[in-house]
């Protein structure tokens, strides 16, 4: 037997002794009924259950688990059988992960590592990934040699947009080298047992589930999933023991490539196991390794620019120069104009420089205007809002507002490094240039921050544009326009799922408007949206037209047949597992209810956010489960054909009091109705579907005296 | 990487402000910082003992989302709230050179913290990462860490003073904080304003009976009071002023 095979079903072997013993000590502590399960989670033990389709509820359901377990470990001398027992190995590493949570403890509250991670978190992840913002995921692993080798090796990935999660004495490691870290800087530590390391695995497990629709059991489906869409690898840091090895083992089944830092001889497996023993080339050869393609960004700026720096905080004391509109007037503003107006690359600075002693305070305007043959006055907002993020991106620069309400901080230290105006401008021509070159041809930037400037742009130019712009998108009904757009972005995860967005009906991730999509057709011709001609009317009620059905079906590589645009019943949209809110329908009364990704409690349906949004996801159409975003709540269009949303019975209160302002103007002008959230009950009045029903008679809502909804 | 989080609590009257504002100065002079220093009680005034003025709080911010129509300069209508919370976010930080101080601000009516807590959560999420220190000054019932907007607290000091009653009062916090499943690390008792700076024995003994853990005792002293009756920041006694050195060495105990 060869010396790999031989580690592997070592580790296997040892782990699957302790989870025996363990699920065994917590039967005989808590009992075979008592329940047993991960937090926040609709997945159960999600690599069981994705694995077998088995739901692990209660201690009593492990044994058998066990069993299948140690029947994954053949002991026979073939790669193929050995990366089986690293399957088990993993198996084993949930079980003994998942005992830590008997009886709802919270093993991991005072860990320095997050543990399990949540579903609601999953779901957020989905957009950053399709649209390569995340271009990867790093497993790190172990204990490096040195802080500082480990530490360059994780700011890289941090460097490149890369998610990082951090298992064993790495995560101390990585703290005790300044690497910032949660969620916002993209580097998750997990936890310090090896046996921590499941918590990737399941997100990439659930990836499948969620975003796949892979069935439950189907595990050829499921490595398939994970092996093609989830860019996920491994990274060991320091001697591999037999457990790490095995559960490496467990990465290759999956699709991942292990890279470890020490000689491996040839025990390596060429595309899977690999050794890379000097740190400065494993980002290279891990992304190489997986196929990783980052947008190699070279701008000539003296601080470091990636999407990893946008959580940055800078403090008061570490602030030189400070832009801020409660102080002085500002403003950013994207113009159109002719070719012939602007001369291409012009980048000037009107007024003082940030020179001089801190605390430095300035109006500023952020002026940048752009020309080319395909572009369009709708296009400008688009790439104003792109300003917000890149300016976040520079190491050293905090952004937060648009428009004329901004804060714009720029660090001591960057400003130490050289960090001038002249280089925000080059950012923003550099990006403009680089994210929207199929429409602009020519990008001028002037930076002004001369007061009377600032202010006679604010008065003059910003000010009437910005106003025309939220009339025009006021104005922009499903009836108003021809066109309506595809929105297959997801699809890379996932495959069978397609939106259609229309001007009252944006992308169920929130993210994507009808003017995004409308954009996004220009940016990229053959991208992810499409035209869809707004003909060939079916049924106006339900919003059904044969050329929706066509081009949908067509998208969907035939997966969807037909789709309403506003039916939660018949022929609903699908959704990819991203979405914001899940709507679902509590027949006796009448309604549905809604609720969004962050309510972690039970709905008057019985089922949890998570629950909910398991039964649709994937591309799969469940008539009477939808997923939108928050804006979709006060459209005239939802649920327009089962009565609109006067079928809305329950939100969480957070959802409701950030929607009430435009839904109750959208009942107002539909029924007439004053104040309507008033009349939608919410976890604080009612859960319980019989005292959710009381509330509604009490305030004498719509939806008890229309006809039944099914 | 995740602060320190120290939550302080005591009801009114046990000087658990001006301890709270003591121990921020502490940490702040031991070079400790920066330190992100949470009022989160709106009875007391955390700002007066750290000598900072107040001009925004996150209640205020609340008020402004949810009154919009009413005051005239609405929500801007490209934005969504969460943006414009996370732009208003600013104004509430008082930003010193070691630590920032963050007011939560009034509760106006029962239920009515939800949405603005949601945000309001995310914004602290964000910003606790730039800091070494998180220090809670919070009212009895610690609503603001129960209902999961500040984080999960570290370290939980009882504030009491030298009665049995108020010995009794903090084994109720304790029992609640039990109850709520709060899990700090570590939850110990402070008794303040100890005549002499001892504890009699029927105060011990109540110590003990409510399974109390005591971790230092503070002296009663004048110059504390008469800095606050004179307006001026309790903070800034002197270095050698007992309650400083008491207090020093009171979490010297727990490696502050």
């Amino acid at each position: 037997m060869s010396a790999l095979t031989d580690l592997i079903y070592a580790g296997s072997n040892a782990v699957a002794g302790l989870a025996e013993k363990a699920v065994n000590d917590a039967i005989a502590q808590y009992g075979a009924d008592c329940p047993v399960a991960f937090p926040d989670t609709a997945y159960f033990f999600p690599t069981i259950y994705a694995a077998t389709g088995v739901k692990v509820t209660k201690l009593g359901d492990l044994p058998a688990c066990v069993g299948v377990l140690k029947s994954l470990i053949s002991n026979k001398d073939d790669l193929g059988e050995a990366l089986n027992a690293g399957l088990a190995t993993a198996v084993g590493a949930e079980i003994l992960e998942g005992l830590k949570y008997v009886g709802g403890a919270k093993p991991y509250e005072n860990e320095a590592g997050i543990g399990f991670v949540p579903d609601p978190v999953i779901r957020s992840l989905g957009v950053p990934l399709v649209t390569g913002d995340i271009p990867g995921v790093a497993v790190v692993i172990g204990k490096a040699n040195e802080d500082s080798q480990l530490a360059m090796v994780v700011k890289e990935y941090q460097t490149r947009g890369l998610l990082t999660f951090l298992v064993g004495d790495v995560i101390d490691q990585a703290a005790a080298a300044g690497v910032k870290m949660g969620l916002d800087f993209r580097v998750i530590p997990l936890g310090h047992d090896v046996t921590a390391v499941i918590h990737v695995v399941t997100v990439a497990i659930r990836a499948a589930l969620i975003f796949g629709a892979i069935p439950p059991g189907d595990l050829a489906a499921l490595l398939k999933y994970t092996k093609e869409r989830v860019p996920a690898f491994v990274n060991t840091f320091g001697p591999l023991n037999e457990v790490v090895v095995s559960a490496g083992a467990g990465a290759i089944a999956l699709g991942f490539p292990v890279i470890v830092d020490i000689d491996l001889g040839d025990l390596q497996v060429p595309g899977a196991l690999v050794s890379v023993t000097n740190h400065v080339d494993t980002v290279a050869k891990s992304l190489e390794l997986r196929n990783i393609k980052v947008k190699a960004k070279k701008i000539d700026i003296c601080m470091g620019f990636s999407s990893a720096y946008e959580g940055e905080i800078i403090r008061k004391k570490d602030m030189h120069a400070e832009f801020y509109s409660g102080a002085n007037p500002t403003c950013e503003l994207v113009v159109m104009r002719d070719l012939d107006e602007i001369e291409d690359k012009k980048l000037t600075v009107i007024g003082p420089d940030i020179d001089g002693e801190p605390p430095v305070e300035l109006p500023l305007a952020t002026y940048v205007e752009v020309a080319g043959k395909k572009m369009q006055v709708d296009f400008e907002p688009v790439i104003e809002r792109k300003i917000h993020h890149w300016f976040n991106y520079i190491e050293g620069v905090m952004h937060t507002g648009q428009r004329n309400l901004i804060r714009v901080r720029i660090s001591k230290e960057a400003y130490e490094k050289g960090l001038r105006l002249k280089d925000l401008a080059e950012v923003i021509y550099f990006e403009v240039m680089d994210e929207f070159s199929s429409v602009v041809d020519k990008c001028q930037v002037t930076l002004i921050t001369d007061k009377a400037e600032v202010e006679r742009i604010l008065r003059e130019e910003a000010m009437p544009r910005y106003t025309a712009r939220d009339d025009r998108l006021a104005s922009l009904t499903d009836e108003s326009v021809d066109t309506f757009y595809t929105c297959t972005l997801c699809q890379s995860f996932a495959p069978s799922h397609a939106c259609v967005v229309t001007p009252e009906r944006l992308g169920l991730c929130g993210a994507v408007s009808w003017l995004d999509a409308k954009a996004t057709k220009e940016l990229t011709p053959a991208g992810p949206c499409q035209p869809i001609e707004k003909k060939g009317l079916i049924d106006a009620r339900t919003g059904a037209y044969e050329e929706v059905n066509r081009v949908v079906k067509e998208v969907t590589h035939g997966a969807l047949e037909k789709v309403t645009l506003y039916s939660i019943l018949e022929d609903p949209m699908t959704s990819c597992g991203c979405f914001e809110c899940i709507c679902g329908i509590m027949p006796e009364a009448g309604g549905v209810i809604v609720v969004n990704r962050e309510y972690a409690g039970l709905t008057p349906t019985g089922m949890t956010f998570g629950e909910l949004a398991s039964m649709t996801g994937g591309g799969v159409q469940t008539p009477g489960f939808m997923g939108h975003g928050r804006h979709f709540i006060a459209s005239k269009k939802f649920i327009a054909a089962e009565g609109g949303v006067q079928r809305i019975v329950w939100m969480p209160k957070e959802l409701k009091d950030d929607v009430a302002e435009r839904l109750n103007k959208t009942a107002k002008e539909l029924y007439g109705i004053d104040n309507f959230t008033d009349m939608i009950c919410d976890e604080t009045i009612a859960v319980e579907p019989d005292a959710v029903l009381q509330f509604l008679q009490e305030k004498g809502h719509p939806a008890l005296s229309l006809p039944p909804i099914m | 990487m995740k602060p320190t989080v120290i939550a302080v609590a005591g009801k009114g009257g046990t000087g658990k402000t001006t301890i709270c504002g003591l121990i921020i100065q502490h940490l702040a002079e031991s070079g400790k910082g920066p330190i992100l220093a949470v009022d989160a009680d709106p009875n007391s005034n955390l700002n007066e003992v750290l000598g900072v003025e107040v001009e925004m709080t996150l209640g205020d911010i609340r008020e402004k989302l949810k009154f919009q129509d009413s005051i005239a300069d609405e929500l801007p209508p490209n934005m969504t709230k969460q943006e414009y919370t996370e732009f208003m976010f600013g104004d509430a930080l008082i930003e010193g050179d070691d630590f920032d101080l963050l007011v939560m601000g009034r509760t106006q009516g029962p239920g009515c913290y939800c949405y603005i807590n949601g945000v309001l959560k995310a914004q602290i999420d964000k910003y606790q990462s730039g800091y070494r220190y998180l220090v809670v000054d919070n009212e009895a019932g610690l609503e603001h860490i129960s209902r999961g907007i500040l984080p999960h607290v570290d370290i939980l000091l009882l504030v009491s003073d030298a009665s049995r009653r108020g010995v009794q009062a903090a084994g109720r916090a304790a029992e609640m904080v039990r109850e709520q499943n709060m899990n700090p690390k570590m939850m110990k008792l402070i008794v303040n304003r100890a005549p002499g700076g001892k504890l009699d024995e029927g105060v011990m003994e109540e110590i003990k009976k409510q399974g109390l853990d005591l971790l230092g005792v503070l002296p009663n002293d004048e110059a504390i009071y008469r800095y606050d009756a004179e307006g001026r920041p309790s903070s800034t006694v002197p270095k050698d002023n007992p309650v400083r050195q008491a207090l020093r060495e009171t979490l010297a105990k727990i490696d502050l």
